[in-house]
């Protein structure tokens, strides 16, 4: 992971001078609306380009170390007729789901602390930048020694190697908020509330996002590592357990089931939402 | 009913780490209700700053500003919308009604007359990225319009603007002024549009912002552009803007 050292925050004025359409939003990634079937075959060519390469890879370096697609979906059927795939998944989901939620409290606290407060800002903004300097495993272990080796321990340890990451993502959006709209919901009277809710909180989705996208896809990583080290269950016990029986076909089979649960989650879930949350963004054109 | 405002030796001083800049001196303006008064002079002048004190948002001054009423209603018109990007031209003018309390079903129908009145009709589902500068400024007249304010401060609402489209807002501006008694405070460095607007010109100098002269424009209304009469009200602030500027080559050489 990249350790950056923060400046200070940028005075009002970069978000200022975005002039009148601006108001603090960041750009994003530009989206072109483009035609969905247009798209939906280039996502396909793509697809069938990783697997030609995937096959490519396998030939070259011999499939006993890694095995091709269609070796890889066979063995994947395999663990289902055996019965572990889904305790797996759905073991490791769990896992996911708890570290990410604690590591997404943490960096919408943090974050919205290190934007707002100056003296936050001075005294825990070096602590985010070290934290993401430590080595994931100096993290794991001393929590597994300090809570127990358990799923609890497994949720913090990667929540907190996770975390940095996110709490960058959140504290860039508080700082990119845009005083002017503030100043104007205050001068129409608009309550205190309101104006997080409806004014403050709309500039900041979109890191959130951000935070919430790449802090997702990072606490997957991390998990697998940490059940591999301290658990025994899970899709990172099964890859340690046929790494150790040197059965390359079931590594790999245990990780792509969970790839293509996180990639259906990325354009079933997480896309439209974002499509939908940030609509006038994408309306300049029209 | 509309508000009363009165600056009395009213001062504002910036104080930064090294050095600390004087805005406002001694300024003692009284703006009667239903009074149309514009503030016009060059950057420094501390024009804005006095918007801000009169718009409550900022405090931190010397001297006393009172608003009467207290809770009188106010509205603001920026040089920038500040309109809400992700909320459409309804969402953002139903927006500071639903913060007063008005269910969004009213709120958003009380919206959709405004833009009606203020020639959008049919931009209410759009976005401001999708209107033009000169309609995003009618989006935010609207929704300055929508609190039926007592008290309406603009801060140099037109100068973004082409000029023939701020030519167009400020008729309407008036006109839709006009159907209600409020006090308005315009902030400007466009002496022509002071003059244009206002019933009475405040003129200010920098370093510190001071008020020089009061002039009461007495051209009758409704006001033409090409009035006489204005021209020389124009002809007489200029003199004074001018003189109260100091000469640029003795910069430096005083004090």
């Amino acid at each position: 992971m990249t350790t950056v050292e923060r400046a200070a925050p940028p005075s009002a004025e970069v978000a200022l001078s975005e002039g009148p359409t601006g108001s603090g939003a960041p750009t994003g990634r530009g989206k072109r609306p483009g035609d969905p079937l247009l798209n939906a075959l280039y996502l396909l060519a793509s697809l069938a380009l990783l697997a030609l390469a995937w096959q490519l890879v396998s030939w070259i370096v011999g499939a006993d170390v890694l095995p091709g697609p269609y070796a890889s979906i066979a063995a994947v059927e395999k663990s289902q007729s055996e019965g572990y795939l889904w305790t797996d998944i759905g073991i490791t989901a769990y896992r996911i789901a708890g570290a990410f939620v604690i590591a997404m409290t943490v960096s919408l606290v943090m974050g919205a602390l290190l934007g707002r407060l100056p003296i936050a800002e001075r005294l825990f903004g070096p602590w985010v930048t070290i934290g993401a300097s430590i080595p994931s495993l100096v993290v794991i272990v001393v929590i597994y020694l300090a809570v127990g080796i358990n799923d609890h321990a497994a949720m913090i340890g990667t929540a907190l190697i996770v975390a940095p990451a996110m709490i960058y993502a959140v504290w860039d959006g508080v700082r990119a908020i845009n005083p002017e709209l503030q100043e104007m919901a205050r001068t129409f009277a608009v309550p205190k509330h309101i104006i997080l809710r409806r004014v403050i909180l709309p500039q900041t989705a979109p890191f959130i996002f951000t935070a919430a996208r790449t802090g997702l896809s990072l606490t997957w990583r991390i998990m697998i590592f940490v059940e591999l080290l301290g658990r025994s269950s899970g899709v990172g016990y099964r890859i340690q357990y046929y790494y150790n029986l040197v059965d390359m076909n079931r590594v790999v089979a245990a990780a792509v089931p969970f790839i293509g649960l996180m990639l259906a989650f990325e354009f079933g879930v997480l896309r439209p939402i974002e499509r939908f949350v940030f609509r006038w963004r994408r309306s300049e054109a029209q | 009913m509309s508000a009363r405002l009165v600056f009395a030796n009213l001062g504002r001083t910036f104080r930064g780490a090294r050095e600390s800049t004087v805005a406002l001196k001694g300024v003692n303006v009284t703006l009667e209700p239903g009074s149309f008064t514009a503030f016009v002079g060059p950057s420094g002048c501390g024009k804005s700053t006095l918007l801000h004190i009169a718009a409550g948002l900022d405090t931190q001054f010397d001297g006393t500003f009172t608003r009467e009423p207290a809770d009188a209603t106010l509205a603001c018109l920026f040089q920038q919308p500040r309109l809400l990007p992700w909320q459409t031209a309804r969402g953002n003018i139903a927006f500071v009604l639903e913060a007063r309390g008005l269910a969004r079903r009213d709120a958003r129908s009380r919206a959709d007359g405004l833009l009606d009145l203020v020639g959008l009709g049919e931009a209410g589902d759009r976005f401001p990225a999708q209107l033009s500068g000169g309609m995003q400024q009618r989006v935010s007249l609207a929704r300055a319009l929508a609190v039926d304010p007592d008290l309406l401060l603009m801060d140099e609402p037109f100068s973004a603007l082409d000029e023939l489209t701020a030519a167009r807002l400020r008729e309407e501006l008036v006109a839709l002024c006009a159907a209600k008694e409020r006090t308005i405070l315009l902030v400007t460095h466009n002496i022509h549009e002071a003059c244009y607007l206002g019933d009475r010109v405040v003129v200010m100098s920098a370093h510190p912002g001071t008020v020089v002269a009061e002039i009461a424009v007495d051209a009758k209304r409704p006001r033409r552009l090409d009035d006489p009469r204005l021209a020389e009200f124009t002809g007489i602030v200029r003199d004074l803007i001018d003189r109260s500027e100091p000469v640029p080559q003795s910069r430096g050489v005083a004090a």
